[in-house]
This record gives C-alpha cells, sequence and structure tokens, in this order.
C-alpha cells in the first residue's frame, strides 16, 4: 500500500479498535505501576468509541475521520490519556486537511504536528516521561525515510522500531506529568505506560499499510 | 447536605430544563448538545460570535450572559467541572455567522485542555476561532505570573466589553482585543463566610468554623490569602482594596468600574455595605468610579461572601460598558 484513501483509513481504524483492547491487561499493569491503573479501560473503551463512530464517518477525508474519531475517543473515555490522544490525532488529522488521500511524505509532518499539539495542551516537554519521547524520534526517524524514498510500509515499519527504542528509553525518565509525577524517582525503571500503547498503534499501522499479514 | 433538589446528578439538566421553561423566547438548545445553549434569536447575521463555558453552580456566569450585547452560546458542565469538547463545539457552530468565534472564558486547566480541543475541531470545519482567557484573581498568583491566576466575577466586565464590541461589527480581531483590554485592565479579590456543597458530593467543599472567614477564596472554594477570624465589612474592603490597587498599579486620576459581587448567600444589604467602603478607599486613593454594579454576577451557590473587582476605564471601555445588553439573569446595566 502507497497511499491511504478515506476508506483505507476507516480500516485501519477498524483494526486498530478491534486490536488495541486484547491489550488491555498489559497495559493496566502497566500504568497500576506509576498510574492509576485505567489506561487498559481507557483504551478499551475508547477504541470502542472510535468503531461505533466510524459508520458515521464514510465520505469523509481522511483528516476529518482522524480529528472526529479522536474526539469520539475522549468523549467516551475523557481522562488525561484520552484528551491527550485525541490532540494527537486532531492535529495530526489537521496536517492532512483538505487532502483526499495520505501519502508517506505526510506522516513527518502528520506525527510532528501531533507531538506539537500534544504538547501545547498538557505542557509537556521531551525526556518527561510521555508520548511525546516516542513521538519526536519516529518524526525524526519518518523524515530520514522519506528523505530516502522509502515506501510507505518501509518508512512505518522503521518508525515501529524507533517507537520500540524510545520506549526503552523511556524506563530511565523521571515523569512529571500526572500521577506519575508525584512518585518522581519511583517512575524510574517502569517503561512510559502511555508511549506503550503508542507503540502498540504503531506496530498496527506498519502491519496494516504491509498488508496486514501477522507480525 | 440541605438543598432544594431532586436526585442530585440530575442538579444541572434540571436546571437547564426550568431555565429553558422560563425562558423560551430567550435561550435555545444548540444542535447536537443537552449541555449547550444560544440565543434564540442567534446567530446574528455578520457578527463575530462569542463562546463561552465552564463548570455549573455560578449562575449568572455562565449562561446567564447569553443575550443580545452579550454572549452567543455556552457550554455546560457539572457542578464545577468542565464542560466537553463536543458540547464547546456545539456550541461554537451554534454560534458561527462566518465572522469567526471568539471563546471567552476562565483560566481554568480542564476548560482550557477541552476548549482547545473544541477549536481545533471547529477550525477542521472552516470556523476561525480565537481565545481569551479571563484571569483576574490578583491572589491566586503573582503578579509576574499573572497567565497562571485563576477567573472570578471579573469574566462579567470581559463578556460584557466584547459583547458590546462584537455588536458594533467588529471584526474577530478587533473583539479578542477588547476583550484583552477588559482583562488585562481588571483585578479582583473575595472572600468567603460559609462553603458551598456539590450535589453529587453530598459534603461542603471545605470546612470553615463559624467564627472564621478566608479572604481571597476562589469561586470554588481553592485556598486564599488567609483563613482568620471574622473581621468587619470595612476590614474586609481595606484589605481587598489594599491587595488589588498596586497590583495593576491603579493611580490617583485613574477612572474605574467598580463590581461588588455576592457569592450566593450574602445578602445585598451587606454588599451595599461594602460598597459604600470601596467608595471611600476610591475617594482617599484619587480614583473615580465611573460605572457600579452591585449583587449576584458570579455565585458558588449557597457559600457566603463577596467579592470586589476593578476595571480601569481607557480607551473604548467605558462606551462598551454602557451599550445596551439583556439577559433576564442579569440586573440591568446601568448608565
Amino acid at each position: 500500500m502507497e497511499k491511504l484513501s478515506a476508506s483505507d483509513v476507516i480500516a485501519f481504524l477498524r483494526m486498530l479498535a478491534d486490536e488495541m483492547p486484547t491489550h488491555k491487561e498489559r497495559l493496566r499493569e502497566l500504568d497500576a505501576e506509576i498510574g492509576d491503573g485505567d489506561l487498559g479501560v481507557t483504551i478499551a473503551i475508547g477504541m470502542k468509541a472510535i468503531r461505533d463512530g466510524l459508520p458515521e464517518l464514510e465520505g469523509d477525508e481522511p483528516g476529518v475521520i482522524l480529528a472526529r474519531s479522536g474526539m469520539n475517543f475522549n468523549r467516551e473515555a475523557a481522562s488525561t490519556f484520552g484528551a491527550i490522544f485525541a490532540t494527537a490525532l486532531m492535529s495530526a488529522g489537521k496536517h492532512v486537511r483538505g487532502k483526499a488521500e495520505i501519502e508517506v511524505e505526510d506522516l513527518p509532518g502528520m506525527i510532528e504536528a501531533a507531538a506539537s499539539g500534544v504538547s501545547a495542551r498538557g505542557g509537556a516537554r521531551p525526556g518527561e516521561k510521555t508520548i511525546l519521547d516516542v513521538l519526536l524520534p519516529m518524526a525524526e526517524t519518518l523524515e530520514r525515510e522519506v528523505a530516502e524514498g522509502s515506501s510507505l510500509p518501509e518508512a512505518a515499519r522503521a518508525a515501529h522500531e524507533t517507537c520500540l527504542e524510545a520506549l526503552e528509553k523511556t524506563k530511565e525518565m523521571e515523569a512529571k506529568h500526572g500521577r506519575g509525577g508525584w512518585l518522581k524517582e519511583k517512575s524510574v525503571g517502569v517503561q512510559d505506560p502511555g508511549s506503550t500503547a503508542i507503540c502498540l498503534m504503531v506496530d498496527c499501522f506498519a502491519r496494516f499499510v504491509s498488508g496486514g499479514d501477522q507480525s | 447536605m440541605k438543598k432544594l433538589i431532586n436526585d442530585p446528578f440530575e442538579f444541572v439538566d434540571e436546571t437547564i430544563e426550568g431555565l429553558l421553561l422560563a425562558y423560551p423566547n430567550h435561550f435555545e438548545r444548540c444542535e447536537g448538545s443537552d449541555r449547550a445553549l444560544k440565543r434564540a434569536d442567534g446567530p446574528v447575521e455578520g457578527k463575530v460570535g462569542i463562546v463561552t463555558g465552564g463548570g455549573s453552580g455560578h449562575i449568572p456566569v455562565f449562561l446567564g450572559y447569553v443575550g443580545p450585547g452579550l454572549l452567543d452560546a455556552v457550554s455546560i458542565g457539572n457542578v464545577f467541572s468542565s464542560p466537553s469538547p463536543d458540547d464547546m463545539l456545539a456550541a461554537t457552530k451554534a454560534a458561527d455567522s462566518g465572522a469567526g468565534v471568539l471563546h471567552l472564558y476562565g483560566n481554568y486547566s480542564g476548560d482550557k485542555m477541552n476548549f482547545g480541543m473544541a477549536a481545533e475541531m471547529a477550525e477542521m470545519e472552516g470556523i476561525e476561532v480565537q481565545t481569551s482567557l479571563v484571569a483576574d484573581d490578583v491572589v491566586s498568583a503573582p503578579v509576574a505570573e499573572r497567565d497562571s491566576r485563576r477567573a472570578v466575577a471579573g469574566l462579567m466586565f470581559a463578556y460584557k466589553v466584547a459583547g458590546a464590541r462584537a455588536d458594533e461589527g467588529a471584526s474577530l480581531a478587533e473583539v479578542k482585543e477588547a476583550a484583552d483590554l477588559a482583562i488585562f485592565n481588571t483585578r479582583s479579590m473575595g472572600v468567603a463566610l460559609s462553603s458551598c456543597t456539590i450535589p453529587a458530593a453530598g459534603e461542603p467543599t471545605f470546612e470553615i468554623a463559624d467564627d472564621e472567614m478566608e479572604l481571597g477564596m476562589g469561586i470554588h472554594g481553592e485556598p486564599g490569602l488567609r483563613r482568620t477570624k471574622i473581621m468587619s465589612a470595612d476590614e474586609v474592603v481595606d484589605e481587598i482594596i489594599a491587595n488589588i490597587l498596586p497590583d495593576l498599579p491603579f493611580e490617583e486620576g485613574d477612572e474605574v468600574a467598580v463590581l461588588v459581587n455576592g457569592l450566593g448567600a450574602t445578602p445585598p444589604e451587606e454588599l451595599f455595605i461594602m460598597y459604600r467602603r470601596v467608595v471611600h478607599r476610591l475617594d482617599e486613593a484619587g480614583i473615580t468610579i465611573r460605572q457600579r454594579y452591585i449583587g449576584e454576577y458570579a455565585t458558588s451557590m449557597e457559600m457566603a461572601g463577596a467579592s470586589v473587582s476593578l476595571m480601569k476605564l481607557e480607551g473604548d471601555l467605558p462606551r462598551l460598558l454602557d451599550a445596551p445588553a439583556y439577559s433576564p439573569l442579569l440586573p440591568q446595566w446601568p448608565k
């Protein structure tokens, strides 16, 4: 797959919404160590809201589908992660506003837009154990991949590898935001639960654009 | 808890229901939301829309400021908690006539996050949105950190000024400029004598002894300057004025508008006793009062207490304060 049409975006979100709730227990456990343990449930509820909202988005452009899906997630699963994740999808969607298809060249800008949206919304900076710490390295990787002329599946797989490496590095970071922020140095050693969820989503995306084959 | 309510979880929706039954020619629901209201005659063709919103429990803030010469639509949260981005988006769409929309609300983190999302969605849908945040409470942060101050009764000045400017046919940038000047020139401080109770919580928000008051407390019971034995009205006003004047600063020769606001359980008599002392103090400081508002403009349900707000009058502000405006929930705008 070299481009994502509106119906591709809907198909991807459906696959994502089916897959993410299967990681509910793992995310809950991670979040319980340094957060309030609600991330697994938040993702399960929010992803269901995304899935339920998809039929109404048939006919919209890809950017609008992403943005409205973010709103749908946060409506049913209102929470810090809900707001941050919704913001990421809205910012990424806004970046491709007016386009009928998403191409590989759009991806670095979309991830950068998501990162700056998240930063503006929640006030986080790099190195504070948030999803910014996986989004920013992925944006860099994607820029390089585009410059090297990689295909969409190649770029997506490279982004996923970067995401996993960056996720590993969040273990050493001290949380400054949310409930983890109160734990300070006790949060060191645990990988960021939100970033873990993002990596799982990117993995799903990479498989989707590679033709849906299993990882 | 001693309240005239039914199911505490129906508090907000039953309030809205009663309001719509009382003023069917003034308010209407916004399409697609049970928690957003608009002017029944809106949106006004060619006029910049103004949207506010926030937690319930502060009538006439927020919904009482919807009306001609004021705001176009409002999103309504649960008691003391932010409305959802969907409600804010519904209000934004209902307020837009094509001239753009100003989001004008209090500087609270939940509202900021949700209005931020609503603004992004509105922009996706082709509506131009600007934002102005009211942050008038002088004790909530030092003047150097004005951006992190919370909003209290000074919201009224921002609403009135922005609403009047939009009514004159000003552009979105001009309406925002007027709102920002009102916000910059406004300083407030309050005092709380007793707590309020959030219906769904059932217990008072904070404990305070019968013979105590808290100077500088916020309209949700946020900590203020200090807890003290009860002081006289004159002593309270003196302390409030002493905190407000140097903050802008207000200086000899300035003209101001004054708001003495009741928080819900304080009778008008006590507000006039306070206002009289405000006049004495400002006279001594050589500051002229051009407009005054005494009554309930931002409440905290059954909380007893009051606040004083001053807005320094510059440029268009006197004209905009005097412009006609109407809402059934507000006292008339005196000339």
